[in-house]
C-alpha cells in the first residue's frame, strides 16, 4: 500500500505520479515493454490472418472463374457499408486516445462509446449478409448449397468467406470487449496524459480489426 | 496489492498525441481509397466495355483491376498501420518488430505463390506424361470401379481352378 506521504504526493500532483509494478524501473519502461509486447501478439495475429490470405490466393489461382463468379454474389454496397463504419471506429478511437491522452476524461469516455456503437454497427450489417447467405442455402459445413452447377468448387470460396470472416467477428466481439472495459475505467479516472496504456493498446488492436478488414473487403467482394 | 508489487515512480515522457486534423485526414483517405477501389471493381469495366468495346470479362483486364485493387488496400493499410497505430513516432524496436514480421510474412507469400504458379497439377496431361509410368491411367480413364474380390476355394484370384483341389471348376469366379 502506499504511504500516506506518497497518496499526499497523488493528490497534490495527480499527473506526475503513478504505481508501476515493481519489476519496471520506471512508468516509461512499464509502457515500452507493454506495447512491444503488444506489437508482439499482433503479429501472431498477422500470421494467422496470413496463413488464410495465402489460402485464399492459392485457391483463387487454382479456380479463377469460380471465385469470379461467387464474388459476384457477394453485396459489395453492405461490404462498403462496412468498411466505412471500420474506418470511422478507428478515427472514434484515435480520438479517444488522444482525450485521454490530453486528460479529457469525457471526450475520451464519449469516444470509446462510439467506437463501441460503430462495432455494433458492423456485427448488425454481418449479421444481415449471413442471414441473406443463409437464405440463398449457402451454409458453412455439410449443409452448404448452391444454386451453380457450373461452379462445383464454390464451396472452397464460402468456405473461405466464412473462416475468415467469422474470424475477423470474433476479434470485433473481443476489441468492442474491451473498450467497453476501457470506457469503464476511463469514466471511473483511471486513466490520464501518464496513465493511459490499455488505452493506447486497445487501439492498436482496434486498428489491426480494422486493418484486417481492408484486406477481407476487396478480397471477397471488389476483386473478380 | 502489496508495498512489493507496485511503487510509485515519475513517468517522464510526453505522450505523442495524433492531432484531431491528421486523423481525421487519415479519414478521408481511407474512405477515397475505399471509394476508389470500389469505383475500380464496379464501374471501370463497365465504361471500358462501354467506350473501348472491350469485353467485361477480359482476363488481362481484370488482372490490372485486381493488382490495382489491391494497391489501394495496402497504401489504406499503410495509413492504417503509420498513423492510426502510431508506428511512425514509435520506438525504433517495434518499427523493426512490425518490418521484420511483414518482411517474414512477404517470404511466406512468395514461397507460396512460387510453388503454386509454378508447380503442375495432377491433373494436367503434362505432369502424367513427363512424370507417370507408360501405362498409367487416370481414374476417369479406367473402364469401372474397380472392387476387389477375394476367390473362392479352390480358385486362384485370376480365376484360374488350383490343380489338385477338391470341387473345382464347377461354379465359376465370381468377380
Amino acid at each position: 500500500m502506499a504511504t500516506e506521504k506518497q497518496i499526499t504526493k497523488i493528490g497534490n500532483d495527480f499527473f506526475k505520479t503513478r504505481f508501476v509494478a515493481h519489476h519496471f524501473a520506471t512508468a516509461d519502461q512499464e509502457f515500452d515493454a507493454c506495447k512491444f509486447g503488444m506489437w508482439m501478439f499482433l503479429l501472431t495475429e498477422i500470421m494467422l490472418f496470413g496463413g488464410l490470405f495465402v489460402a485464399w490466393v492459392v485457391y483463387r489461382l487454382w479456380y479463377p472463374e469460380t471465385f469470379k463468379h461467387c464474388a459476384t454474389i457477394m453485396d459489395w454496397k453492405l461490404g462498403l457499408v462496412n468498411t466505412c463504419i471500420l474506418i470511422v471506429s478507428s478515427l472514434t478511437m484515435s480520438l479517444a486516445i488522444r482525450a485521454v491522452k490530453m486528460s479529457d476524461k469525457k471526450t475520451a469516455v464519449k469516444m470509446l462509446l462510439a467506437t463501441v456503437l460503430c462495432g455494433a454497427g458492423f456485427l448488425i450489417v454481418k449479421y444481415f449478409e449471413y442471414a441473406h447467405k443463409f437464405h440463398l442455402g449457402i451454409f458453412p459445413g455439410e449443409n452448404f448449397s448452391f444454386d451453380g452447377a457450373h461452379y462445383s468448387n464454390a464451396h472452397i470460396f464460402f468456405s473461405l468467406y466464412f473462416v475468415m470472416t467469422a474470424t475477423h467477428v470474433l476479434h470485433v466481439i473481443i476489441g468492442m470487449t474491451a473498450i467497453l472495459w476501457c470506457s469503464y475505467r476511463a469514466s471511473r479516472g483511471h486513466f490520464y496524459k501518464d496513465y493511459y496504456t490499455p488505452v493506447e493498446l486497445t487501439g492498436m488492436y482496434w486498428h489491426l480489426v480494422e486493418l484486417i478488414w481492408i484486406f477481407l473487403f476487396p478480397m471477397f467482394y471488389l476483386i473478380k | 496489492m502489496s508495498e512489493h508489487d507496485h511503487h510509485l515512480v515519475e513517468a517522464k515522457h510526453e505522450p505523442h498525441a495524433i492531432s484531431v486534423k491528421a486523423a481525421f485526414g487519415v479519414t478521408f483517405l481511407l474512405i477515397a481509397f475505399t471509394l476508389f477501389n470500389v469505383f475500380v471493381s464496379v464501374c471501370v469495366p463497365h465504361l471500358i466495355e462501354k467506350f473501348l468495346n472491350v469485353p467485361n470479362s477480359a482476363a488481362e483486364y481484370s488482372v490490372v483491376y485486381n493488382i490495382v485493387i489491391m494497391g489501394g488496400a495496402t497504401v489504406c493499410g499503410m495509413l492504417v498501420v503509420g498513423l492510426f497505430m502510431h508506428i511512425i513516432a514509435d520506438t525504433p524496436v517495434n518499427r523493426l518488430t512490425f518490418i521484420s514480421g511483414t518482411i517474414f510474412l512477404g517470404f511466406f507469400f512468395l514461397f507460396i505463390l512460387s510453388d503454386t504458379m509454378t508447380r503442375r497439377t495432377a491433373a494436367s496431361p503434362e505432369f502424367i506424361k513427363d512424370y507417370a509410368p507408360a501405362d498409367f491411367k487416370r481414374a476417369s480413364e479406367l473402364p469401372g470401379k474397380a472392387v476387389l474380390v477375394p476367390a473362392k476355394a479352390g480358385y486362384q484370384d485370376n480365376g484360374e481352378a488350383i490343380k489338385g483341389h477338391e470341387g473345382h471348376g464347377h461354379e465359376g469366379h465370381a468377380h
